[in-house]
């Protein structure tokens, strides 16, 4: 019954990313700026055979109707074109880039779940400490912290000056990245090479949390207001008459119910997290989706652009399933 | 953020002008529908500067000169691709504008820039005279003459003045202390065959880019890309540092014609694979590029670096004979840009992409591994032949390993450096230049840029040449070059550069002279109180 409640939620959520597609396709030519310009550079050496060649290569000479049925007739194929730049396939640039934000994200989740969750219910039980009021104190610097500036300032300390993690990367010179997944922390245990592991966790792990900052501090705040209401609760009172022990109250019956905003909250972070940072794979010389889509942007390179919102889509779409199933298993009186 | 800080800066400066118009400023003079001004007896001039991010701070220091000599100016913030669109159409008066030479000559920087309706003019500046000079110095085949007709041009261009004539900036690279036998080059080439760090065999470059269109030397168009490829293919000549032609692959050539050179290969030359390059790979590297679809079925984006290429032809083993179209006095300043492939493993790979993840060469260092996104590794070649003659050391590189990483985060790169995590970094940014100087660490090195800065005017808007050069008298740019750029521009007084061929170095730039450029003005009709 839940899988076909599932698949009927993926097929109806098919036309939308096909409609953002299409919106994409129109907005990203409608954008000033010339493809065959930024490509032959503002330079000399440059013959206008050359300028016209290219423009017919890309289709840039058709009007825009022929250009988005050439468009749709690869999409039915399933191929999403050249890069225009690169004049490889999206799908495969795109392919190459994808592991390494799937990789940072993941990790910047963890890291936000491992330390905002438990600051958030500490904060709750403890209304009013001490702990209390650092940790809100420091969520909110933590939201308030441009990325850019607190990963530079990360870099300066950590790497230049205290020399403990690496500047940049993800993999240190030398090391030739395995080849499997393209998430080289699993594909090093998978492989049990904890030589690599050990370096690809130690490029990880500034930017994630640089990266993790922002969200931590989120869940932080969530969870302890959501904490504070479930410990009103009768049901709260009811188990702690019961004698039920205090750390039982605040997991099973206070955290359990308190999630639900947390979860909300997460899984919306999470879609924004795998659609690519582009600030922190920037400073961090990280190969990934959000340095490759601003890249493409920038270069007006249509063909790129619209390959990765068609990736985005389908991660947010994911991302509102995932989060939509969590909720059922949290309290079972939500349906899908 | 970047992005949100861009638009918050548009709105910004949207709501600003539309308080302006409220308040009756600017009664109606925008800019850009200003038409022709020289009507406007006893009117004020008002000009908006078109910039870009980058170039800001330098856009709203002119500005400010301009003010002083009673213009009303303002700055309008643009992203670089979005400006260039309305540039064409020719609706702007003033805009930030660059354009980069490769050739060392004004063929691929003037000529463009400032020939009648040419592919870079953007100032639709034009006069018949500059037009014919421009040709003879470009096409010509008297050096004298050539030169003679460049120095005429930069003549007139200076009486002219179409542009708010700029600067060049210098191009500036870090390297850690222990790096040997590294100079910058005027084409930020980097060469590494030449480099060696005291006790290490390896070394790792930040690159400024975050990824290379392509390791297949036919199928790309950027400088940074050719940076990397240049260490694992040689080319028939190569340049020196400061921009001179030198042999490389080649033993020597002859021009018996003006259209024909022949060149002569040296013998014995081996590709990675261990086989012997000869004139049949030559012929293949250029029909390649020539051919319509020698890319994948389609026309290299290279075609334009081999200039007015006829034919190539093998006259034997170790000899090949180009022929031109016309004489073109900088066709061997174009050719470093082509690397010889071989033939027997381009057919092999089949597909450009093929042979861009397993490029193979006759360079210095030969592919173990990399992607275009992250980084290029690369190994000396022990069997290379040596390189040019006129670059020594000559011989086998003496790193063993070399890495390209692509670190685009200035302040990053700037970071690994002093980490010791990379040992030569391009493009260090100039606010951070004095603080790497003072790092006992690190070595800071300078040399000339080959890309010319300037705020370009559209002359057929602002049509008299008494206010272009009242603009260009108007700016104190001694004082923003070394404010805003450290020191690190340099005036340049026309549209040539002190490194191209042909400049004129008697002529002296515009100087700062805001009570002759309100004269100017007035002369011209406009108030300027």
């Amino acid at each position: 019954m839940k899988a076909i409640r599932i698949l009927e939620r993926v097929l109806t959520a098919l036309p939308m990313s096909l409609l953002m597609l299409l919106l994409v396709f129109v907005f990203v030519r409608l954008l000033p700026g010339d493809p065959v310009d930024i490509m032959m550079g503002q330079a000399g050496n440059v013959s206008q055979a050359e300028i016209d060649a290219l423009r017919r290569e890309l289709h840039l000479d058709l009007p825009l109707t022929e250009q988005l049925s050439i468009f749709v007739r690869g999409l039915l194929r399933g191929d999403l074109g050249l890069s225009f730049r690169e004049q490889r396939p999206v799908t495969d640039i795109i392919a190459e880039a994808f592991p390494a934000t799937v990789e940072l994200a993941l990790a910047a989740l963890t890291f936000a779940l491992m330390v905002g969750l438990p600051i958030g219910v500490i904060s709750a039980v403890r209304r009013n400490s001490v702990f209390d009021r650092l940790a809100m104190g420091f969520s909110f610097l933590g939201i308030s912290m441009p990325a850019f500036w607190l990963g530079i300032m990360a870099i300066m300390l950590f790497s230049v000056h205290l020399g403990w993690t690496p500047v940049q990367g993800r993999l240190s010179a030398g090391i030739a990245p395995p080849d499997l997944t393209g998430l080289y922390v699993l594909d090093a245990i998978l492989a049990r090479d904890w030589v690599l592991l050990k370096d690809a966790l130690r490029h990880l792990v500034l930017p994630a949390v640089t990266l993790g900052a922002e969200l931590t501090a989120i869940i932080a705040r969530v969870t302890r207001s959501s904490m504070l209401e479930a410990l009103q609760m009768d049901y709260v009172m009811a188990a702690r008459s019961r004698g039920v022990p205090e750390w039982q109250v605040v997991l099973r019956h206070g955290l359990r119910n308190a999630l639900i905003p947390t979860v909300t909250v997460t899984g919306l972070q999470l879609g924004v997290l795998l659609g690519g940072n582009m600030i922190v794979e920037t400073v961090f010389g990280w190969p990934g989706l959000g340095r490759l889509v601003v890249g493409a942007i920038f270069g007006r390179d249509y063909a790129l652009v619209q390959g990765a919102v068609m990736l985005y889509a389908l991660t947010f779409l994911i991302a509102n399933l995932l989060v939509d199933i969590i909720y059922t298993q949290l309290n079972p009186k939500l349906e899908l | 953020m970047v992005k949100r800080g861009r638009w918050i800066r548009l709105v910004a400066t949207a709501m600003a002008a539309g308080l302006l118009v409220m308040a009756g400023c600017s009664s109606g003079q925008r800019s850009d529908s200003s038409g022709d001004r020289q009507q406007a007896e006893g009117r004020r001039l008002s000009i908006t500067i078109d910039a870009f991010q980058g170039r800001v701070p330098e856009a709203e220091a002119v500005a400010a000169y301009l003010r002083q000599i009673g213009v009303q100016a303002e700055v309008r913030i643009w992203e670089k691709n979005a400006l260039l669109e309305e540039i064409k159409q020719g609706t702007r008066v003033a805009y930030t504008q660059d354009w980069g030479s490769s050739t060392f000559d004004p063929y691929d920087l003037a000529v463009p820039k400032l020939k009648t309706n040419d592919r870079g003019n953007y100032s639709f500046y034009s006069n018949p005279e500059v037009d014919r000079l421009l040709d003879e110095g470009s096409s010509g085949t008297d050096p004298d003459a050539r030169r003679n007709a460049y120095h005429q041009a930069q003549q007139i261009l200076i009486e002219d003045a179409p542009w708010i004539f700029g600067y060049y900036m210098d191009v500036v690279e870090a390297t850690t202390a222990d790096v040997v036998g590294f100079t910058p080059a005027m084409d930020s080439r980097i060469n590494l065959h030449d480099v060696s760090r005291t006790g290490a065999d390896s070394l790792v470059v930040g690159m400024r880019v975050d990824r290379l269109q392509s390791l297949d030397p036919a199928n790309h168009r950027d400088r940074d890309t050719e940076t990397v490829i240049r260490n694992i293919y040689d080319g028939l000549v190569t340049r020196t540092p400061n921009g001179e032609i030198v042999p490389e692959l080649a033993e020597s050539w002859e021009q018996p014609d003006p259209t024909t050179y022949i060149f002569k290969l040296k013998q014995g030359v081996k590709f990675h694979d261990g086989t012997e390059m000869t004139a049949d790979d030559v012929v293949f590297t250029f029909e390649r590029i020539m051919a319509p679809d020698g890319v994948d079925g389609q026309q290299s984006p290279r075609l334009g670096l081999l200039g007015p290429i006829k034919s190539v032809e093998k006259l034997s083993d170790y000899e090949v004979k180009f022929t031109l179209e016309h004489p073109f006095p900088t066709w061997l300043q174009l050719l470093p840009h082509t690397q010889i492939v071989s033939k027997a493993h381009v057919e092999r790979m089949g597909s450009s992409q093929a042979l861009s993840e397993n490029p193979m060469g006759t360079g210095p260092f030969k592919f173990v591994r990399g992607q275009v996104d992250t980084e290029i590794v690369l190994e000396r070649f022990d069997d290379y032949y040596g390189g040019s003659d006129a670059l020594p050391p000559v011989g086998p590189a003496q790193l063993k390993t070399v890495t390209f990483r692509m670190i685009p985060e200035p302040s990053t790169r700037v970071a690994a450096l002093k980490a010791g995590e990379v040992h030569i970094i391009q493009e260090v940014p100039v606010d951070q230049i004095p603080l790497l100087e003072a790092d006992s660490n690190v070595k800071v090195l300078t040399t000339q840029g080959t890309r010319l800065y300037m705020i370009e005017l559209n002359n057929n808007i602002l049509t008299d040449a008494r206010v272009r050069r009242a603009l260009n008298h108007a700016v104190d740019w001694d004082t923003i070059l070394r404010e805003i750029y450290g020191g690190r521009a340099h005036r340049v007084a026309t549209a040539m550069l002190p490194s191209g061929f042909g400049f004129d170095e008697s002529i002296e730039p515009l100087k700062y002279d805001p009570e002759l450029a309100k004269q100017l003005l007035q002369e011209a009709g406009y108030v300027t109180d």
